[in-house]
Parts: C-alpha cells; structure tokens; sequence
C-alpha cells in the first residue's frame, strides 16, 4: 500500500494539470457562446480548403 | 415574363423581387435574386463552396426575411470605420478585431461566417458568437476593413462592437464565475474521492499514516477553493458586516470558512473529524447557482444593449452638415440613404422606401413607408434615400426611452419584492441564531455530529429565492415585452394590467387603421366610377393629406398644375378642364348635400359643376373583429370615440360591442373612465391620439398604439408599437402569467424554509445535501422566472 504515497501526489498534479487546461479554456473564450454549439453537430465538416463540400 | 415571377422572393434574401430580377447558378441550378448586392453575395457563397448555407438557413431560420441592405452606400461609413478601426486590438502574433452582425439570425449564419472566414489565408481564428450577434477574428496582415468588407459581401451588415462598461464587467464577472466554478468542480470530485475511502474503510479501518495523507492532499485542492472559489461569496460577506447588515452571503460564507478552519485545524492535530468534502461540494453548488443567476442577467443586459447598438453615431442633415446623434433636436431634416440605419424619430417627407423596425416588434417583415408615415430610430431603411423630420429630440426618442426603461425595470422593485428584501435581513439574523442554537444543542446532547449539524443549518435556509423571487421574474418580463413590441413605461404595469376587468378601446387610430378607404362612389353626371376614380386620383398623387391615401391607384391620367386649398380640397388640370376635388361647399357653386349622413363624403367637380361623390370609411384593422371576440369572453369591452354616433354605432356594430359612447370630447373620455373606476372596476385604456392622453393617464392601466405623439406615449403605461392589436390580449394573458409565476416563486421560498430548517435542526440533513437544497432551490427559482421568456 506504500504506492499511495506516490499515486495520491500523482492525483494532485492531474488536479491540478485539469484545473490548468479549464482555466485556460474559459480565459480563451472557449465558452464564450453555449448555445451555436448545439447546432454545430448538425453542420457537415469540410476541412479541405477550397475543395468541394456538398 | 409571367406574372408568378412578379410574385418571386429572392433565393438570398427572401424579399419579394419587383419586376424581372436577375437570375444566377447555384450549386448547378438556377435561382430569381432580387438585385446586384444579393446577386453578388450568392456568387461569393458560391464561390467558397458555401452553398449549403441555403439548407441550413431553411432548416434554422424561423424568420422571413433578412434585412437587405446595400452597406457599400453607407454615408456614415466614415464613421463606422473610425470605430471600427479604434476597437481593432493586437494579440499575440497578429491582431483581433471583433464586430457586431445584427443579421446574425440563427446557426445557419454562424456558420456561414465562420466558414467563410476560416477559408481566408489570413484570418488565423474566428468565432461567432449566437448569443451576442457578434464576429471575433483574429488575423493578420490584412487590413481589418478588408475584413468587414468580406463579412458585408456574404449579405450580412456590419456595426462597430459598442461594448457598454456594465456588460464588459457582466462579461468579466461570468467568466471569472465560470473559472471559479470549474476550480470549484474539479477539485470537489477529487477530495470527494479522497473521503469516499475514509467512509468506506470506517472509522479506524484505514492507517492514520494514510488517512493524514489524504487529509492533507484533500487540504490542499480544498485551499484554493476556499481562498479563491468562495471568493465572492467572503468578499460580499465582509462588506455586509463592514455596513452592519446581515445580507445572503454571511451565512454562506461563515459556514464554509468554520468548516475548513476546523477541518485544517484536524488535519494539522492529526485527529478529529475533516469536512473538506462538505467544503467543497458545498462551494461548488451554491456557484451553479450564482452562475446561473449571472447568465440570465447578461441576457437581459445584451438584449438591452442590442438596443443601443442600433442607434447610429450620428445623421447627416439635408444641409449637408454632419452631427452626432445624441445632438438631433426635434425639427431637424435629415438625410437618410439606403442601408443606412434612421438617426431619429420622425416623420418621413421625401422618398419612399421599406423599413424594417424588427428591433422593436420582433416583427422582420419589411413595412412600406412613404411621406408622412412615421419612422423609429434605429430602425433600419433598406431601400430607398428619404428625408425624415425629426418630430422629437434625441432624448425623446422611443429607443432612448427603451433604455431609461431597461434601466428603471432593473431597479424597479414591486412592493412584495420590498417586502422580501427586508425579511431576507431578518431571517438571515434567524438562521445565525438557529444554528448556534442547534449546534451548542447538540453538542451538549453529546452528539459527535453537532458541528455537521450546525453547518447544515447554516446552508440550508435560502434567503436568496426569497430575495430572488421576484426580481429576476420582472426583468425576464420586460424585456419578452419589449421583443413582443410592447415597451413599459412604468414598472407596476404589469402588475396593474394583471387586474384588469374592463378595457375601453377609442376607435379611429386604435380599432381601426386611421386610413380613410373609398367605400362609396356616387356618380352624379355622365361619367364612370373609374373616370371619377382615374381623376381624383391623379389630382391627390401629389397631396400629402392623410385622405389622399384613399386615392392611391395607378392611374393613366395626369393632372397638371395641381394646387392644395389646405382644409379644402385640391384643384388642377386633366386634359383642358379644371376639376375640383373636396368638400362640397369647395367644388361646387351650387349647395348639395352629400348622399347618405354616415361618414365622410368629398366632391368631384368640373368648372364649378358636380360629377362624384366618394363617400370614405375609416378602415377596421383586420384583427379588430378577432381581437375583440376573444376579449369579450373575459372581459367588459367599451368602445369610446369622438366621432359622430352613427359612424360608432356601425362599427360597434360590426365587432358586436354593446357599450359605446360617441361624440366624446377628451373630458367625456375621462369622466367615463372615472366612472367604470368608481364601480370598482380597474380599467385598461388603449388608445392613441392626442384626445386620448388624459384617459390614457386616468386610467388604471393604459397602452398606446402606435402614437403619432410624444405626450400620449408618455402618459400611456406602455405603448404598443407595431400596432398588433392581437398584442393587447397577450400581454393581459403574459401579465397574468407574470403575478402568477411571482407568486409562485415566493410560495416556493417560504415553503421550503419552512419544511427544511427544522429538519436540518433535527440532525436529518447532511451539509453537503443542505448546499444541494439551497442552491436547487436558487436555480428553481431562477428558472421558473426563465419561462417567461416566451411570451406564450
């Protein structure tokens, strides 16, 4: 049982890398607009620039 | 080409085409557009391969119509292009400019611009905002107008993103709310699984050894979430206590600090009981609310301020003078091109155009407006150059008026709300007490629990849907109105109108169009109705009188040297004769009384001999008839009017309305007011000229129809202003509706209190299922004010 003194610091630092990506996302406008993103499933993606998107 | 073609809209902008149009190949098939912007904008979409915008938008769009504008004429594009240019920022590695679209009108748009954008080599990133109306790019090495341009060329307009301080601080509140709440999230999973461990081994069953460790990891995700997650809730705290009140935030904030005080107290001793589990899924609760709380209020502030960005920076006066809008006085001529927005409110004496006032009515069905008709500012002219009179100053404007009233609807509080506001002091005092009571109780019963129990105590009670309940329904309210075409003056309105048993309706102007149509012709000499129609109608082409209107038609005739007797009648030349048109004692020599006593007859003459009467009715509005039916089933309809009686009586007679008072002067219409109000019954007045300000102002609620008037808007409550009378009964059904759901939230608040502070002074209630209730009890509350978004 002594791999929790190493799994639980281990935790802390995913905490803390989750708390990290989150804030960086709402400081970038991630979540700016919630309610485009319930359509956009419905959009058809067409990533080639310039190419034929039906 | 055939004649359905005439009746034709265009593939892009859903506008009825005039004439034969133009035609262009989308995605292999051909389609009518109305004109060359439009023509350009689908080669453009086409171009980039777009095309299935179309099937988006007829997938999305509940709407008819896009407001079609030719922004490449803007004149006051100087203008916008200093504004836009000022608010272009630098960020890393290029700059950011971000734009208003008020055409944005649902997802399908949202995607065209951003697919547009993102094809551009130069634009880095680019997000659209729904919500907001509003464009970000971020790009670099173009010139940001290139970039305007670009958007206008897809057929959207471009405004400058005027971002009022109070919704960049509600901007910069929601995201650090959303940040805090995240911190708030993430962390309350983690401890929670720390302590599911400690419950699952049992007390004693796991090793201290570890049981300190995770007591100290959990210390440390539940400090940040102490410190800068319950934030918020320590600083409003502090400053309630600073000015000696007790407001929502005490209680909150006391309970979360004594409990991680002394869980840190513990984990440093070693021993005793942790509560950062409670600590933390408690913060994490009460921010759902508070976030939720925040959102719907930065809906109604971006609604609000939707209002203000129509508004023009400034207005070209016909002398060829520009000068801001905010200097407009009542009197000034001002030029108005196609595409641009009207700078003031009005009355139009030049040109002909169609207008689109879907900012104020919701309604975005282009309205034909000619000289004489009335024009908002802020509204947009899509098609033809016009002069427009302003008729009042800036100040007076219905659009400055919809923001004092946003303003004043914010801080309006009605008298339970007052009420609210100060038991909410007291009952926080209440709460403080109980739960001391509970916790020095339980500990001298010997519980192990009573710190728990305290705590529950202390996050359970929720004075917040009690200070809530009413405030958040009203804001929601006024502004549905608002998008409704319906704007309150007075705050108490809707309570007022929720009461009303009887409505008096003035008829011209409110009942009816107060647009004469031609209901009689009666031919005197040797000519046909269509002669007499032809040449009356080319004598009135020119006439601004509001009877001309009756005569509009096409005619094959032209009459020359055309002259107005103001209060008389018009006189000009048809071939060689002189003919006459007006009252009888103008056109004729000879003294004849008209055919029939209802109504209003003018004379058609030829060198001083009679040949036509034309006998015109005010028009009923279409609705009038449905509106009134469906009104009588509830409630007393009255029909007041200044007209003679035998024109009341037969329009009274078609709506089937039995009580009604004719020839009144606007004395008689007050007196009838105070009458049906001294029987007790709260009367609504709709009406809208002059003659019906002082009723409109005695009554218990009043709602004017489109007036011409700044002085019967204001002494109306509330003034309708597409002129829907189908309006009036849903707003009575929505006001009622609004009391209803108030009272509802307010028995909601009280009910719980009731029900859950004594079970959690029982010991019944875990802490963190007490920071569940409350802020359920918060989100309940905001939601169910949320319903009245729709107005049906």
């Amino acid at each position: 049982m002594e791999v929790i003194f190493v799994l639980i610091p281990i935790s802390l630092v995913i905490v803390g890398g989750a708390v990290w990506a989150f804030v960086w996302s709402v400081r970038n406008d991630q979540f700016e607009d919630l309610e485009k993103q319930a359509y956009t499933i419905l959009f058809d993606e067409s990533d080639d620039k310039g190419g034929n998107s039906t | 080409m055939t004649l359905s073609l005439s009746q034709a809209v265009c593939f892009h902008c859903k506008m009825p085409i005039d004439g034969e149009g133009l035609s262009v190949v989308v995605a292999g098939e051909t389609r009518q557009v109305c004109c060359h912007g439009c023509l350009s904008a689908v080669r453009q979409i086409d171009r980039l391969h777009l095309a299935d915008y179309y099937q988006y938008r007829d997938r999305f769009d509940k709407g008819d119509t896009e407001a079609k504008r030719d922004a490449s004429r803007d004149a006051s594009r100087v203008d916008r292009t200093e504004e836009i240019l000022s608010s272009v920022a630098s960020v890393r590695g290029g700059l950011r400019l971000s734009v208003r679209v008020p055409d944005i009108r649902c997802a399908a748009c949202t995607w065209l611009i951003e697919s547009s954008l993102r094809q551009r080599e130069d634009v880095r990133r680019c997000v659209t905002n729904l919500a907001d109306k509003r464009v970000t790019m971020e790009f670099s090495g173009t010139d940001p107008m290139e970039l305007v341009a670009f958007i206008e060329g897809l057929g959207f307009s471009v405004l400058p993103d005027r971002v009022s301080e109070a919704q960049r601080v509600l901007d910069a509140e929601r995201k650090s709310m959303l940040a805090r709440l995240g911190v708030a999230g993430i962390g309350m999973m983690q401890v929670m699984m720390y302590a599911i461990a400690t419950y699952v081994a049992g007390p004693g069953g796991i090793e201290p050894a570890y049981a300190s460790l995770m007591h100290w990891a959990s210390l440390a995700i539940a400090t940040p979430i102490v410190v800068y997650s319950a934030g918020p809730f320590h600083k409003g705290a502090w400053r309630d206590l600073r000015h000696l009140t007790l407001g929502m935030d005490v209680p909150v904030s006391l309970a979360v600090l004594a409990a991680f005080g002394l869980s840190l107290v513990h984990t440093v001793r070693g021993s005793g009981d942790v509560y950062f589990d409670s600590v933390t899924m408690f913060t994490f609760l009460l921010l759902i609310g508070r976030f939720i709380e925040t959102g719907s209020r930065r809906r109604f502030q971006s609604s609000r301020m939707l209002s203000d960005s129509l508004m023009p920076a400034s207005a070209l006066l016909v002398s060829g003078v520009r000068i801001s809008a905010t200097n407009i006085v009542a009197g000034d001529v001002l030029k108005v091109g196609p595409g641009e927005s009207i700078p003031a409110d009005g009355v139009i004496t030049e040109g002909t155009t169609w207008v689109s006032e879907a900012a104020f009515t919701g309604e975005s069905k282009p309205l034909s407006r000619g000289p004489g008709s009335r024009v908002l500012a802020g509204s947009d002219n899509l098609e033809g150059a016009i002069t427009v009179r302003a008729t009042v100053s800036y100040s007076d404007f219905v659009i400055s008026m919809i923001s004092k009233l946003y303003e004043e609807s914010t801080s309006y509080k009605p008298r339970f709300a007052l009420i609210a506001d100060v038991a909410a002091r007291y009952f926080v005092a209440f709460i403080l007490l109980a739960a001391s009571v509970s916790a020095v109780g339980w500990y001298m019963a010997g519980s192990p629990e009573w710190f728990s129990i305290g705590l529950a105590v202390l996050v359970v009670s929720c004075p917040c849907a009690l200070s809530l309940a009413t405030p958040v329904a009203y804001t929601v309210a006024v502004s549905t109105m608002r998008n409704n075409g319906l704007v309150i003056g007075n705050g108490t309105f809707l309570e007022r109108l929720a009461r009303v048993r009887r409505i008096i309706f003035d008829k011209t102007g409110t009942l009816t169009t107060g647009k004469p149509r031609i209901e009689h012709i009666v031919p005197l000499d040797e000519i046909s109705t269509d002669e007499a129609l032809d040449i009356a109608a080319a004598l009135e082409a020119e006439s601004h009188h509001p009877i001309a209107r009756a005569f509009e038609r096409a005619t094959p005739v032209v009459a020359h040297g055309v002259r107005v007797f103001p209060g008389k009648g018009v006189a000009g030349r048809v071939g060689d004769r002189t003919y006459r048109l007006g009252k009888s004692d103008f056109a004729s020599h000879i003294d004849i009384g008209p055919p029939r006593q209802d109504g209003t007859w003018i004379l058609l003459s030829a060198a001083g001999k009679p040949l036509a009467w034309f006998g015109l009715a005010d028009e009923m509005r279409p609705e009038a008839m449905d509106v009134v039916q469906s009104l009588k089933a509830s409630f007393d309809v009255v029909m007041f009017t200044g007209d003679a009686d035998i024109e009341a009586r037969r329009l009274a007679g078609l709506l089937a309305i039995d009580d009604v008072s004719a020839s009144m002067s606007p004395e008689d219409k007050v007196r009838g007011v105070r009458a049906a109000q001294a029987r007790g019954d709260n009367v609504l007045m709709i009406g809208d000229g002059i003659n019906d300000a002082a009723a409109l102002a005695a009554a218990s609620a009043s709602i004017s129809v489109s007036p011409a008037d700044i002085v019967v808007q204001e002494a109306a409550d509330a003034t309708l202003l597409n002129a829907d009378l189908h309006r009036i009964p849903l707003a009575i059904g929505f006001a009622r509706r609004v009391r209803r759901v108030i009272r509802e939230n307010i028995a909601w608040a009280v009910l719980y209190n009731i029900v859950v502070i004594p079970l959690a002074m029982a010991g019944l209630v875990a802490p963190w299922m007490a920071a569940l209730g409350m802020s359920a009890s918060s989100v309940l509350v905001v939601l169910n004010a949320n319903r009245l978004h729709r107005i049906s």
